[in-house]
């Protein structure tokens, strides 16, 4: 096991591009990532209401220092073929300033994230990135047939302007649709430096 | 928007097949200007409604099958489970309009049984072994086991049916599952597995284990009723050319048939064990009803083009060319055809997503291909030279069976779930009826959707092998680094 005592760089990229942007971050310095796939929901309205608004993307997570992720960001930059967004999230020991972004972290049950994301852009959320993942539960273990069930679950991240954090993780909660107890947990990491891949934007 | 991209992925299937066919007419095989114009009409339907179905597919069918398979696993009620299984493998079959296709034919061939029950026996069939697959699946038996056993029965009952019936029976399973179906059967096995800790290993082979059923019930219907010699009536399995209106009607007509009770059963889970919230059921119909409407253009395009070319291609090249040419054809056209089967996009596509990408889409797709393409090429061996279809059955499907033994059992599921999304609306028109066109009767036209259904089984399972020596490899070579350190 590898210690690092660096910060977490998460880039979100079209499908098919983890790789490239991988090649181009190991050239800047970077020792490793890791890729996981994604949809992102980032669209218009009109798309969003006939269900299609999203988009497959791939997330990739690099723990590098934050001089090497600048230096990453601006190799992609002038690459020029990268479509997405990379942000740098506050590790532990770094001075604390008040940051312009944050994350919004949410992970519910399977099936609830078009219902989040639709609460969380009418609350001011451009747009949201999705993956699959799998609860461990704190419940004992529930078995059928002698089998382990356990709870498939979707983590749904949205960077976003600090001052509208509040206002979106309230429409959220509010959502009639999250009512159960256990249904999931939401909570928001400070984002040091948020940059678009796309040297157009 | 992935609708672009999407567009994009699926003209690179189509073109292809229309580029052959086009360069064939102003070589050897000129199709004339009429046939041509549908043609290429019928092809842009193709690349249109498979880019819809696709769109659509994502967002309904799968998101809907995948909940159905976590509902009925954390219910932890074994009849609970089988039941639903039971009736959603049941009402699809009873509904799909290939199986009454089929079963008119088996009725000409053996008036002794008759079309109504045989339908029953192949839905109760397929219901009875979508429950099966869904036992294994959660109890993590090993694949192998399974279809080890039950293809054994089934080269014993096919052994005393003959050649004929045999033929039939292996094309049932290719007909009962239909591509608005299959993607639903694939989300529901990976919504089971994912609800339990085993994930890659049990998320497919459902499809694979549910398409043994309606091969049993055929064999045992055959086997149960009296002999009587009569011959498969031709008409059936014909392609009529109608004009584009009537094809539309006809098309739209058939699928929504076959999509309502499955529909009906949808909105009724819905509302008593889904509970979808209200904006995700939302985007859930739109994607049911894009997946409809892709069907329908993709089927109309099919019929109205594309199956009248592939007979008239394989009349005229089997007339005035060498037999050579007509199976190298084959290997062409069957290689190229299956990509534009919409099932084998969406498997494929959820290969890469259970594996994270380790497997990528592509690779899976180059080997259904490969596989494919032979079985198309040996068809046309067999029926030029009237070889007997047990021989492509005990061999073919032996050898998958052997193969599971030493094949990662990921490999072997998503082989078995290949043979019956291989055998699709393309390989049913298209290389139908150019087998027709060049065999000039139905009777040695039957048995080439089975045999197509089982090329996968062997071709993915190759791929299976030679991932497993490039991992052993990789190990070793770290190994040895470390060592070496």
């Amino acid at each position: 096991m590898l210690l690092l005592q660096n910060s977490l760089m998460m880039a979100i990229v079209n499908e098919g591009q983890a790789e490239r942007f991988m090649s181009i971050a190991r050239k800047a310095g970077a020792g490793g990532g890791t890729v996981i796939p994604a949809r992102g929901t980032a669209s218009g309205k009109i798309l969003n209401f006939l269900g299609l608004g999203d988009k497959s993307r791939e997330m990739v997570l690099v723990v590098t220092d934050s001089d090497t992720a600048g230096k990453i960001v601006d190799d992609v930059r002038s690459d020029g073929h990268m479509k997405g967004v990379a942000a740098m999230l506050r590790s532990d020991g770094e001075e604390k300033m008040a940051s312009k972004w944050k994350m919004i972290t949410i992970i519910v049950s399977t099936g609830y994230s078009d219902d989040i994301m639709d609460a969380a852009r009418k609350a001011g959320a451009t747009g949201g990135t999705v993956t699959h993942a799998r609860g461990t539960g704190t419940e004992e273990d529930i078995k059928f047939m002698g089998v382990d069930i356990v709870p498939e679950k979707e983590m749904i991240m949205i960077l976003c302007e600090s001052e509208r954090t509040q206002q979106i993780m309230d429409a959220v909660t509010s959502l009639k649709c999250l009512d159960e107890p256990g249904i999931g947990i939401m909570y928001t990491q400070d984002v040091c430096d948020f940059r678009n891949l796309d040297p157009n934007k | 928007m992935d609708f672009v991209r999407k567009l994009k992925e699926t003209l690179t299937s189509v073109i292809p097949i229309m580029l052959i066919v086009i360069v064939l007419n102003f070589t050897i095989a000129p199709i004339g200007a009429e046939r041509m114009l549908r043609f290429l009409l019928g092809g842009l339907l193709l690349i249109l409604g498979l880019t819809v179905f696709l769109a659509g597919t994502e967002i309904g069918m799968v998101p809907v099958g995948e909940k159905l398979g976590s509902v009925l696993t954390h219910k932890k009620n074994v009849w609970f489970m089988l039941v639903v299984g039971f009736i959603i493998g049941f009402a699809i079959t009873m509904a799909e309009p290939d199986v009454s296709v089929l079963a008119a034919q088996v009725h000409s061939l053996n008036p002794a049984i008759s079309e109504r029950t045989l339908i029953l026996m192949i839905a109760i069939g397929l219901g009875v072994f979508v429950d099966l697959g869904l036992l294994r699946t959660v109890t993590g038996v090993p694949l192998k086991w399974v279809l080890i056993g039950f293809y054994l029965i089934v080269f014993v009952l096919v052994g005393i049916i003959g050649q004929s019936m045999a033929s039939i029976s292996f094309d049932a399973s290719g007909a009962t599952t239909g591509p608005l179906a299959v993607p639903f059967i694939l989300a529901l096995g990976l919504g089971v597995s994912a609800s339990t800790k085993r994930q890659q290993d049990s998320s497919f082979g459902l499809t694979g284990v549910a398409s043994i059923g309606p091969i049993l019930a055929v064999a045992f219907m055959a086997l149960t009723s009296s002999k009587s010699a009569g011959t498969a009536d031709a008409a059936v399995a014909e392609y009529v050319v109608d004009s584009f209106g009537a094809t539309l009607g006809m098309t739209l007509r058939e699928t929504a048939v076959g999509f309502a009770p499955l529909l009906a059963i949808i909105v009724f889970m819905q509302f008593t064990m889904l509970h979808f919230p209200k904006i995700k059921f939302r985007k859930i119909m739109f994607g049911i009803a894009y997946s409809f409407l892709g069907i329908v253009i993709f089927l109309t395009g099919v019929v109205y083009g594309f199956a009248d070319v592939g007979k008239f291609l394989g009349k005229t090249i089997y007339q005035n060319y060498s037999p050579v040419l007509v199976v190298v054809l084959s290997l062409v056209f069957g290689g190229i055809v299956v990509i534009a089967e919409p099932a084998v996009w969406v498997l494929t596509k959820q290969v890469e997503e259970v594996t994270a990408g380790r497997i990528k889409r592509t690779l899976v797709m180059i080997f259904i291909c490969m596989g494919v393409s032979v079985a198309v090429a040996l068809s046309m061996v067999r029926i030029l030279l009237h070889i007997n279809y047990l021989w492509f059955v005990f061999i073919g499907v032996g050898l998958a069976l052997v193969m599971t033994l030493v094949t990662p059992p990921l490999f072997t599921g998503i082989a078995f779930d290949s043979g019956g999304v291989a055998s699709g609306p393309m390989s049913t028109s298209f290389l139908l009826s150019f087998a027709l066109g060049i065999s000039g009767s139905a009777d040695m036209g039957f048995g080439l959707v089975g045999l197509i259904a089982i090329a996968p089984l062997i071709a993915i399972q190759i791929l299976g092998l030679i991932f497993r020596f490039k991992e052993k490899k990789g190990k070793k070579e770290a190994a040895d680094a470390v060592a070496s350190k």
